[in-house]
């Protein structure tokens, strides 16, 4: 289902098992390598400088805590980093391995999908206060649209029109004040297995039907299905124990009819809204400001973010993509 | 005679405030020149403080004034505009602008060069109220000041704050959280996997925030944390560097006239 094996689809991070146990090497980003022997710019994008910011030095900012982290809670075994970081996911004393497994999950995951961009418009300067005060553009015809058919109908059926996914895109990403990335997302619900009347097998095959745009945050993760109501969890979770307690000390609570009691609007989205959700990503966009604040200066976001869109690599995107499912009937 | 006219002529229209409108621009340092030529010593380079300083700063007020332009908060500075949004959910666009734009007016105010800063002690007097929050030297409240912030992992400020009672404590806002309002300290991280402590303190700020409970807390002493702040002389993985020069830095005389004594 999920296409793996895509001529430009990124090497996986390198685990190795030494003697003490698990530790991770920075992963190979053949583009990145190239530039730092070569010393040069991502041309379209970065200066050499950022890319050994951002990446080299980062990155391996990075991997060095990650490994202090494992080391210190005695985590054993062999994990890729996606393993990692959800077997780390419920356990509050692993919240640091976790965050700097996802903080890297995330960067490597951005940075493989850009590509540099010979010639073009797309200086690499610092811009000034006035770049604030300009209009925003309208164009409809944009430049670096995705070559495949596919793929391209595919964004146009989910967000209208490659111009309205192009403003959504760059708008959240623009929203994001701190540290966040923005994603492209192929989302799949029990909905939509419904419909295809799979949901009677033993083992559903996931159907990804629409796309979508979300935003994650510091070291936020995409999975819905792992992150999603643990608050409205460990709320119940509490409430049952001191029900318990009570119980046990024989003190009972009155019953205000709760039978009768509607729930609140928190509630009602946990049971409903993520719990059937399967989200794939896609594209990752990193809007943090370390990625602009060298190039482009304070002033400069719009501006990284304009180019950023004419270097996205549309083949790793779509070698990342599941296949589309498509109703063969209209429900409207 | 036209002068004479001229000068009779009620004044009014001018004072109407409908006519009014507050234009936001960079707060002046005392040493700006100074720090503008030459940057902070042991702490920016010129190129770091136009950054972190004249270039941050007058992105966020330039913001702050297009964003409240023609709306109720036209006429407030930006920390009267941070209260007033902090608790309207489709406002914090601005309060962003105008917590940040405070913070770091409020961070930039208390540094001065290494050599002259040297010369400055905290007070006796703030020295005590540490020791009551079991900080008993200026080294313990360094070493704990600073941890909290470079335990973040994101952008963020470390405040000391002096609380109703007169205690003080030290608090750790993420992104653009402004001390004065428990709403939106923004001290919690809910990224990953939210332990006990932190679920407490969640139900804890929705109760008092229920209960329409006051906010009465002061800053004394801030740290900015965002990587503009640093970005320019340390890099992206400078943080513990200049966090340790910033400690260097600070004018102890400012941050012990914030404290109210009696």
């Amino acid at each position: 289902m999920y296409r793996t094996c895509g001529k430009n689809l990124p090497i996986a991070s390198v685990t190795r098992l030494s003697s003490r146990g698990l530790s991770y090497t920075l992963p190979t980003i053949p583009l990145l390598e190239n530039l730092r022997v070569g010393n040069q710019n991502l041309n379209g994008l970065f200066s050499n400088q950022t890319v050994n910011e951002l990446w080299f030095k980062r990155g391996q900012h990075l991997i060095d805590h990650l490994n202090t982290l494992i080391e210190q809670n005695q985590i054993v075994g062999s994990h890729e980093l996606n393993e990692l970081i959800s077997l780390s996911f419920h356990k509050p004393e692993l919240y640091g391995v976790h965050a700097y497994a996802s903080l890297l999950h995330n960067l490597q995951f951005f940075l493989e999908s850009v590509k540099p961009v010979e010639g073009g418009d797309s200086a690499i300067e610092k811009a000034s206060a006035e770049s604030l005060l300009k209009s925003p553009e309208i164009s409809e015809t944009i430049p670096n649209e995705p070559s495949d058919t596919e793929l391209r109908q595919w964004i146009i059926d989910s967000f209208g029109s490659m111009a309205e996914f192009r403003t959504l895109l760059l708008n959240s990403a623009k929203g994001i004040k701190g540290d966040g990335v923005t994603w492209l997302v192929a989302r799949a619900n029990h909905a939509d297995l419904a419909l295809r009347g799979s949901i009677n097998k033993s083992k559903p095959d996931v159907i990804y039907s629409t796309l979508a745009v979300m935003n994650t945050y510091n070291a936020g993760i995409v999975d819905d299905s792992i992150r999603s109501g643990q608050i409205t969890k460990l709320n119940k979770q509490k409430a049952a124990n001191l029900a318990l307690q009570n119980k046990e000390e024989g003190t009972t609570i009155k019953d205000q009819g709760d039978n009768l009691r509607l729930g609140s609007i928190e509630e009602a989205e946990a049971a409903t809204l993520f719990s059937d959700r399967k989200l794939i990503p896609l594209l990752a966009i990193d809007s943090s400001s370390r990625n602009y604040l060298l190039d482009y200066g304070v002033f400069g976001k719009q501006q990284y973010l304009d180019n950023l869109w004419k270097c996205i690599d549309w083949d790793v995107v779509q070698a990342r993509a599941p296949s589309r499912f498509r109703q063969s009937f209209d429900l409207n | 005679m036209f002068r004479g006219t001229f000068r009779q002529l009620p004044k009014g229209p001018a004072k109407v405030f409908g006519n009014c409108r507050l234009i936001h621009t960079v707060p002046k340092l005392r040493n700006v020149e100074q720090f503008t030529k030459n940057g902070i010593e042991g702490l920016y380079s010129p190129e770091g403080f136009k950054t972190a300083w004249l270039d941050y700063q007058k992105f966020l007020t330039l913001n702050l004034t297009l964003h409240t332009n023609g709306t109720e908060n036209e006429l407030r500075p930006p920390y009267q505009i941070l209260l007033q949004t902090a608790k309207k959910t489709t406002e914090q666009h601005v309060f962003h602008f105008a917590s940040q734009a405070h913070n770091n007016h409020f961070f930039f105010e208390q540094l001065s060069d290494k050599s002259s800063a040297k010369k400055t002690r905290p007070s006796r007097f703030l020295l005590e109220r540490l020791a009551d929050i079991n900080l008993p030297t200026i080294d313990a409240f360094r070493e704990q000041f600073l941890l909290a912030a470079d335990s973040s992992f994101g952008q963020g400020w470390v405040f000391l704050v002096e609380l109703p009672d007169k205690s003080l404590k030290i608090l750790k806002c993420n992104n653009d959280g402004t001390p004065y309002y428990y709403g939106k300290n923004q001290s919690l991280d809910l990224n990953g996997s939210v332990d006990e402590l932190t679920l407490d303190n969640l139900n804890k700020v929705k109760e008092l925030a229920q209960n329409g409970e006051k906010d009465f807390t002061l800053p004394l002493l801030a740290i900015n944390v965002w990587d503009v702040a640093f970005i320019q002389d340390y890099g992206t993985t400078g943080r513990a560097d200049y966090l340790a020069n910033v400690w260097e830095c600070i004018n102890w005389d400012i941050v012990n006239k914030r404290l109210f004594q009696v």
